[in-house]
């Protein structure tokens, strides 16, 4: 082989790592694919016995390590995507989309965090995705306490107003806003991650006989203290809390929370909003009406 | 011609990470340096004083057996960090990172027009006799344009690369005879390369050129969809401290590094361990 052959391999080694669509193109078709290519019938006939499923797990491997820093925060995931032997898979089927977020200039870490486990996510939701039993309640609770984490770091609390303190109203309207203090997320889980992420430290051997077990867990990160608590809550909490959006008055929390829990009884509901109340995890205000 | 000084001792370092400052300072005197990459430098300068040892230069930029040849200032740019760090050498991928886009007719982009590509990982080339040809030549380049010796490294090979006539350890061999470079044997690397391709690593090093391996790198490997994968975030496997004791025996090895350096969270208390179990076979092999 010549020289200029060996540029021509190099080049399609590269396109194939860094356009997807041409890497399927070449698996599809390679004789469309190397149509363009000035060669001899011997280097087009090499270069199309090219192993396109290793370069295409080459490629996800490439994703992989370029996203070594995100498992500082999701070391369960990690491990369970490894346990399930899905790791390099994804990658490679995440690889389009990463490279197209590169494309216009670097993105942040908070921003590839964000990329890839929304595309985590979908691929976990998707009604084609491979059975991995409790990956995805590890990718949820894993993401939601990096997500308060975050938000108590930045103190990311938009809502002010002035303390009004006093027992949740039924009777009436209460119009008083309920916001959490400092940030409260809450999840609804099939399996429990954090009996799955201990059981995974242990090398994940008990793991084969993984059933589901549903439990609440409330994600509550204090300014002050500077850390997020993980708290095992029950579902009619769970609901309540999970209404809570930072500039919705009692009321609307109330129905939003029955609404999630319908055979819920209301005074139940506020008697939970009370002692969230009481327990600090949100404070009720009056926030002044804007004047148009 | 810069040239590597051999001298009795070999030197044990780690690459670095963002832990590294924090366990050199908890556990001083561990590790006689630490090896930083250019890139990370270029990002990053003030690495190369935050570590408090002498530093090993790394580097994945020069393309070494690509048809694409680094832009003049990133050339200047290694060998202001050369001078920079005292480095005794610039370890360098026997590999490509770039390639060409600009054949008529052919690859078009509309976001790089005419740019070469970038892989932005270092890729095992096509091992023939014409790349043994552009591989001298760049090492011919990168010694007139450098103040200290390059060694190359032995990429990890993943599939078969196109145009392929020779074993790994032939071309590498073939390179050594035709050039001035003298060799970083990467036993992850080399363990990989030999579970993909079938062969058995240990019969393969026996091959190897070890009498122009300057410097020795030991991490993890992976095993996933099949085949055998780099893994800087777990211990080396056994055999690798195997190859490693014959490495010692036939090689004048200047510096042996613990890759270990893609988890932050890597246990502290693990890479003292691996640490000891280096410095165990270093030392057993000492004159």
């Amino acid at each position: 082989m010549s020289a200029v052959v060996n540029s021509t391999v190099t080049s399609v080694m590269a396109r194939c790592l860094l356009e997807p669509g041409y890497l399927d193109r070449l698996a599809r078709s390679p004789d469309d694919a190397l149509a363009g290519l000035m060669v001899d019938a011997e280097t087009r006939v090499a270069i199309a016995g090219l192993d396109v499923e290793r370069v295409r797990l080459f490629a996800g491997f490439i994703s992989k390590v370029q996203h070594n820093d995100l498992w500082d925060n999701f070391p369960g995931t990690r491990a369970l995507l490894r346990y399930y032997g899905a790791e390099l898979a994804t990658f490679a089927e995440y690889r389009a989309q990463h490279l197209e977020l590169g494309r216009e200039a670097k993105p942040s870490r908070a921003a590839k965090t964000v990329a890839f486990l929304g595309f985590l996510e979908s691929r976990l939701r998707s009604p084609e995705a491979p059975e991995y039993p409790g990956l995805l309640d590890v990718l949820t609770h894993e993401r939601l306490h990096w997500e308060v984490t975050e938000s108590v770091l930045e103190c990311r609390f938009p809502v002010q107003g002035r303390p009004a303190p006093g027992p949740v109203r039924t009777d009436t309207a209460d119009g008083r806003v309920v916001v959490a203090r400092d940030a409260v997320r809450v999840a609804v889980l099939s399996y429990d991650p954090l009996e799955l992420v201990a059981r995974l430290r242990d090398g994940g051997q008990a793991l084969s006989g993984l059933t589901p077990k549903a439990v609440c867990l409330c994600y509550w990160g204090r300014h002050s203290l500077g850390r997020v608590s993980v708290l095992t809550v029950d579902p009619p909490t769970a609901a309540v809390l999970a209404a809570v959006d930072d500039g919705r008055p009692v009321h609307e929390v109330l129905d939003t929370s029955q609404t999630l829990l319908p055979e819920a009884d209301r005074s139940d509901l506020a008697r939970i909003l009370d002692a969230a109340a009481q327990q600090g995890l949100v404070q009720l205000i009056d926030v002044p009406t804007a004047v148009g | 011609m810069p040239r590597i000084h051999v001298s009795a001792g070999t030197e044990v370092g780690v690459a670095y990470s963002r832990s590294t400052p924090e366990f050199i300072e908890r556990n001083p005197g561990t590790v006689d340096y630490v090896e930083i990459p250019f890139e990370l430098l270029c990002h990053d300068p003030a690495v190369a004083t935050r570590v408090g040892t002498p530093v090993v230069l790394h580097c994945a930029s020069l393309s070494i057996a690509g048809s694409v040849t680094p832009p003049s200032a990133v050339v200047s740019s290694v060998e202001e960090w050369i001078k920079r760090t005292r480095t005794p050498w610039l370890g360098e991928h026997l590999s490509f990172i770039t390639a060409e886009r600009d054949k008529p007719g052919e690859f078009a982009d509309e976001y790089a027009p005419g740019e070469p590509w970038n892989i932005g990982y270092t890729v095992s080339p096509p091992m023939n006799s014409e790349t043994v040809e552009t591989v001298v030549r760049s090492v011919d380049r990168a010694m007139s344009a450098f103040s200290v010796p390059v060694i190359l490294e032995n990429p990890p090979v993943y599939f078969s690369v196109p145009g392929s006539t020779m074993s790994q350890v032939e071309f590498i061999s073939e390179v050594c005879a035709r050039s001035d470079a003298r060799l970083l044997l990467d036993l992850a690397h080399f363990y990989i390369t030999s579970r993909n391709l079938g062969y058995d690593p240990l019969v393969e090093l026996a091959r190897f050129p070890l009498e122009e391996v300057v410097e020795v790198h030991v991490s993890g490997v992976d095993t996933d969809a099949g085949g055998c994968w780099d893994n800087h975030a777990s211990r080396a496997p056994q055999l690798e401290l195997d190859m490693l004791a014959v490495v010692m025996e036939r090689a004048p090895v200047r510096a042996v590094t613990l890759e270990y350096n893609w988890s932050s969270r890597f246990p502290e208390s693990v890479l003292r361990e691996e640490i000891a179990r280096v410095r165990e076979v270093v030392d057993a092999c000492r004159p």
